[in-house]
């Protein structure tokens, strides 16, 4: 450029030093994204060794290396009750903040989740009429599930089309999220109501959000969709920070922002689908893991969607612990604990932050 | 004309709503800075983003001999720079990020080397180095339009759309990011169309005017020849005097409202 009026010029200021400031904060960012790792690697292994049969630490050590080493009764504990529980929390909070997280910023909307979609809504639907209707009497554990899931999925397919035939425009998919969710609660209302008491009963618990009915195929699907949806994701994360500085910017710059719109939904259908069906709706953690992950590693969302996973993760699984610990020899449903840990978390976090602008 | 910007007949409108019916722009050379005027609603944003592929339209807009819709996004995007009348959004995001951003998508393949060097160059053109890594919602409104236009600055395209580049800056960076644009133009040969509402800044520093009004282009030619009283008066609805000042500048004074305006006369100077 020939130009020479600039004041960063006039002054004598240059513009080596920021790209290697910028490379500091990365790697801190890096840096924090491990110990948020390591966090949750300390919070799964705390909520292995936390429950009402006390087992010794030694003895679940023992265990995990060699499970033929334990009685019976102790084996079950660690490997069908306490793993998979522990596991769970952990692919799920990673779920649910990595759908949150993408919501959010496809849609521009720090108020958007799996819940504001009605996501989670339409999945209890399909779990209501399952409890209610007794299907789950008639088939195998797996039945509930799937009415959840189908259900789930529905919900996020008729958002997708809607979003294919009026536009992806931010604020018209929210309205068709919300539309759903006053649609789901009046299903839920009419189920419960035709219900006779116990089963209305089961289907609130249900939808308290719960961990109660952790197994490896649940560990293992919402794995298995986590590992598929991650690295989708990652891929398109610069593109992602491009249409957080603004969708016209974005679009001029050669991004297709309807149909990484239309990706992102599917991806959070998806987790979000698989993930309620096996835990219940937990809607505090697709909501403010991608805020908190936001507040401490930036929207970059290199770090941030890893970051809002790791989080949700952390989140999920610390209630998991609080839920075992709160009331002795009682586990609270997790939906409950996490809204409980969380919102003080979260005011601290914004409270910190609005301070140290 | 080779490596010019020329549309023809080009129809543009929202749904239930036409805006532009049959815009026709003469070929601007390499180099052009082509100030696109007119009143309030009179189209020039509506065209700007139909020319960087934001709202469809019909007719032919050709840049450098290609058939702009015709482009594939990718290429398309090398060809066009376009910066939206609203500023990058106030978000968590540092301003260096946001640049960084653009190219990765934009130009994936260039040499991190460059992208920087590119970078640092348009920041210290327009003095954005100091607030490089703060954040985007920490700076004022005229930091954020000049880092919209940094961005496309940096991307170095032949064609730039820009939607009123100046509008929440002050009157040194005005000129500063009017210079800025021009001087990025006349080193590589690229062409910009830029909608303005100064018409002095306009008269100033375009090679060449259009003026939109009644869903078209009134008049298009060299600034110093194609504002006149009688275009004002029939674009803007004012009686305006076109002089020069001292330094033997065109200058537009306006005097009042043409018949049936609403505002008061204003002296005379």
């Amino acid at each position: 450029m020939t130009h020479a009026r600039g004041a960063g010029i006039a002054a004598g200021t240059g513009a080596a030093g920021t790209p290697a400031r910028y490379r500091r904060i990365t790697r801190q960012r890096t840096w924090l994204l491990a110990a948020l790792a390591a966090a949750l690697l300390a919070s799964v292994a705390a909520d292995v060794g936390t429950g009402p049969s006390g087992l010794p630490l030694a003895t679940l050590v023992q265990g995990l290396l060699d499970p033929q080493a334990l009685a019976p009764a102790e084996r079950v504990i660690l490997w069908n009750l306490r793993l998979p529980h522990a596991l769970l929390a952990a692919a799920a909070g990673a779920s649910l903040g990595l759908a949150g997280a993408e919501t959010q910023t496809a849609l521009n909307n720090p108020l958007a989740s799996p819940y504001t979609l009605g996501i989670s809504w339409a999945a209890a639907v399909g779990a209501v009429a399952a409890i209610v209707l007794g299907l789950e009497g008639i088939g195998t554990a797996l039945l509930l599930p799937l009415a959840a899931f189908a259900m789930a999925l529905a919900a996020g397919l008729a958002i997708l089309a809607l979003a294919q035939v009026f536009g992806s425009q931010t604020d018209t998919v929210i309205l068709f999220g919300i539309a759903l969710v006053f649609a789901c609660t009046a299903v839920i209302s009419l189920l419960q109501f035709l219900g006779d008491a116990e089963t209305v009963q089961q289907s609130v618990v249900w939808m308290m959000g719960s961990l109660a009915r952790a197994s490896w195929n649940g560990v293992g699907l919402i794995a298995l969709t986590f590992a598929l949806a991650a690295p989708r994701a990652l891929r398109g994360a610069w593109a992602m920070t491009l249409l957080r500085g603004g969708e016209d910017q974005a679009t001029s710059a050669g991004l297709s922002v309807h149909r990484m719109r239309i990706a992102a939904l599917l991806r959070c259908s998806l987790l979000t689908a698989v993930t309620v069906a096996f835990v219940g709706p937990i809607g505090f953690v697709g909501l403010v893991g991608p805020h908190i992950a936001r507040l401490l590693l930036g929207e970059d969302h290199r770090f941030y969607l890893p970051g809002a996973a790791l989080t949700g993760a952390l989140l999920l699984s610390l209630a998991a612990i609080a839920s075992k610990l709160l009331i002795a020899g009682v586990v609270i449903p997790v939906g409950i604990v996490t809204a409980m840990i969380g919102v003080p978390v979260f005011v601290a976090l914004i409270v910190a932050r609005r301070r140290r602008l | 004309m080779s490596g010019g910007l020329e549309l023809s007949g080009l129809h543009v409108g929202y749904p239930g709503r036409p805006v532009l019916a049959g815009v026709e722009l003469p070929a601007w050379p390499a180099g052009a800075l082509v100030g696109l005027l007119g009143p309030n609603a009179s189209g020039k944003s509506t065209l700007l983003k139909a020319l960087a592929g934001l709202l469809p339209y019909q007719g032919t807009a050709a840049f450098a001999g290609d058939d702009l819709a015709a482009l594939p996004r990718h290429r398309r995007s090398a060809q066009v720079g376009y910066l939206p009348q609203t500023p990058p959004q106030a978000t968590g995001l540092l301003v260096y990020e946001v640049a960084l951003s653009v190219f990765r998508v934009a130009a994936p393949t260039l040499p991190r080397g460059e992208v920087e060097r590119r970078i640092g160059e348009v920041f210290d053109l327009l003095d954005l180095n100091g607030v490089a890594l703060s954040r985007v919602d920490t700076l004022s409104g005229g930091k954020r339009q000049l880092l919209g236009l940094a961005l496309v600055l940096a991307r170095r395209t032949p064609l730039m759309l820009l939607d009123e580049p100046t509008s929440a800056l002050d009157l040194r960076w005005q000129i500063e990011a009017l210079h800025a644009i021009r001087d990025t133009l006349r080193g590589r040969g690229a062409v910009a169309l830029v909608a303005m509402h100064d018409l002095n800044l306009a008269l100033r520093f375009c090679d060449g005017v259009a003026v939109l009004g009644e869903g078209r282009v009134l008049a298009a030619g060299p600034a110093a020849t194609t504002v006149t009283p009688e275009l004002l008066r029939r674009a803007y609805g004012v009686d305006a005097r076109v002089e020069r000042c001292s330094q033997g500048h065109p200058i537009v004074v306006a005097n009042a409202a043409a018949t049936g305006a609403t505002w008061q006369r204003a002296d005379a100077c």
